[in-house]
């Protein structure tokens, strides 16, 4: 089970949403960060056949991502969808059945169990115009699932989800990692922290970083500081490094900064985490 | 194994748990859905307002045909064709937003990565709807034909150019726009055409005239050709898939 992307390449007119980026995916949990428009959503749609690629291929155990075949392994939850405003949560559901092959009976067998996994089941005959955003994107994922797809793609999967829900969902995914390709885009740093075995880093249309969490980090060890300083620095300092943290600590103030150099005398390198990564490349202060 | 016994067994001894039914379930490759299945299933997400259309016009055609002369004085034969077809716009503005809905309703994206995709969709409710509304133009015809004055290519002819030519507009709208505001111009298109019915309904014998005969199969031949073109671009479109270039430019 391996997707393949070879050199894929992504032209609107003369902006590149993509450029040459190659991968080989095995059964694993897949984060992909980055800022907006760093081109997460462009390539994700490349890989679900949404959009075709100015140049390069997207195979998955060697059938292109045109085929058939490739759509019929395929689960995606795009960033923003829509739905008939007649449809239920089950006609949805059923809908989508439809449209990937699942003969009728599985279908409101399939439908039922996912509507139940995503705490659905009882809204499952009530109107989607009435759900809330976090209803909605649950019901998302459950048709995201309806195949049992051996390539999962979520593009912000736990966007809209309150806290408990995102839990449950990173649980989830977990889980259906174990056996399928998935990959998921998110804003959360803390979402792919936790679940994702390869964390892949996406700036302006590249991949500038791809490996596991500790390997990833390891670009900024050394670069993350820690300071108690007074009131009267704190501006200067936000305005030259990007900072992660900030609180009030008496008449002080206690940073968290990401930078090459020393901020300051009493800054002290601590261990980094993947949100310093994440605002190290993606901050304005600091846009590399 | 006798009934009575089956049932016996089935009381006396309680079932067993199922073990590791999920994982038994996916291992099963349960036999997929075929393209005729498909097709067949389409029907039940046509809008039943395209139906109960479609079934009113046929009504009125017969109605006119055939009820009229008792009820009404009609000014000339020609005039039924006339009203009858002022009031195709409307279900050919149904039709092609019918097959623009996934667009509306941005499940595009939706659909175009499902085993199905979206162009398969769209040539499914293209089948249906196009079957529907030529079921219903023939028993218009059929009516027609039957206290026409004129011949029965002559009767399709006047019959199903208002209709072509709202089908073209709508579809090349449609194909130009999304959101609200195409259905308000597809809707504005149907009206005007069905208007224009009424606005000339004056010059309406001249204009059903033979001398006029060769500027409606031309009218109707632009419109056909019209209508194949947005059809093909539609599919085109589908097919290199940027329906959604919309969201990421």
């Amino acid at each position: 089970m391996e997707l393949t992307l070879d050199r894929v390449t992504k032209h609107y007119g003369s902006k590149i949403a993509c450029d040459r980026i190659s991968l080989t995916l095995h059964p694993g949990v897949y984060g992909l960060l980055g800022a907006n428009g760093a081109g997460k959503t462009t390539l994700m749609r490349m890989m679900c056949g949404v959009l075709v690629p100015t140049f390069g291929s997207i195979t998955y155990d060697g059938i292109d991502v045109s085929c058939e075949d490739y759509r019929d392994a395929l689960g995606y939850l795009p960033q923003e969808f829509g739905y008939y405003p007649e449809f239920s949560a089950l006609d949805f559901m059923l809908y989508i059945a439809t449209l990937k092959g699942i003969p009728k009976l599985r279908a409101r067998e399939k439908a039922r169990e996912l509507l139940e996994l995503v705490s659905l089941e009882k809204e499952a005959k009530k109107k989607i115009k009435t759900f809330s955003g976090g209803m909605k994107q649950r019901l998302g994922v459950a048709q995201s699932m309806l195949n049992d797809p051996k390539i999962l793609i979520l593009d912000e999967p736990t966007a809209g989800l309150d806290p408990k829900e995102r839990v449950r969902f990173r649980n989830l995914i977990s889980r259906l990692g174990a056996d399928r390709i998935v990959l998921l885009s998110t804003h959360i740093v803390s979402d792919v922290e936790h679940i994702a075995g390869t964390i892949l880093v996406m700036k302006d249309g590249r991949l500038i970083h791809q490996g596991a969490l500790e390997e990833i980090i390891r670009t900024i060890e050394g670069r993350v500081w820690e300071c108690i300083v007074p009131q009267a620095l704190v501006d200067s300092l936000c305005e030259r490094y990007p900072a992660i943290n900030m609180r009030q600590e008496g008449k002080d103030v206690f940073l968290r900064l990401v930078g090459d150099e020393k901020p300051c005398d009493s800054a002290i390198a601590v261990q980094a985490a993947l949100e310093d990564l994440y605002l190290y490349y993606f901050s304005e202060v600091n846009a590399k | 194994m006798n009934k009575k016994l089956k049932n016996a067994l089935q009381s006396a001894f309680e079932a067993p748990k199922p073990v590791d039914k999920e994982r038994f379930l996916k291992s099963l490759r349960y036999p997929k859905t075929t393209c005729w299945d498909f097709f067949l299933s389409q029907f039940r997400y046509i809008r039943k307002r395209v139906w109960v259309l479609s079934v009113l016009i046929a009504f009125v055609g017969w109605a006119i045909a055939f009820l009229s002369p008792l009820t009404i004085d009609w000014y000339i034969e020609g005039e039924k064709i006339w009203i009858i077809s002022a009031v195709l716009p409307f279900l050919a503005l149904l039709t092609a937003t019918e097959i623009y809905r996934s667009a509306f309703y941005r499940m595009t994206e939706l659909e175009i990565c499902c085993r199905f995709s979206l162009s398969q969709v769209i040539m499914a409710r293209t089948a249906i709807l196009g079957g529907g509304n030529f079921i219903v133009l023939a028993l218009l015809l059929t009516f027609i034909g039957r206290v026409s004055p004129y011949s029965l290519l002559q009767a399709a002819i006047y019959l199903l150019v208002p209709y072509l030519i709202t089908c073209g507009i709508c579809l090349l709208i449609l194909s130009r726009t999304r959101g609200s505001e195409s259905l308000y111009g597809c809707a504005a298109a149907a009206c005007l055409v069905s208007v224009a019915n009424v606005i000339f309904s004056s010059t309406m014998q001249l204009l059903y005239s033979n001398p006029f005969l060769i500027y409606w199969l031309l009218v109707f031949a632009a419109s056909s050709s019209l209508i194949g073109i947005q059809i093909h671009h539609l599919l085109k479109q589908t097919e290199d898939r940027t329906w959604n270039l919309l969201l990421t430019e």
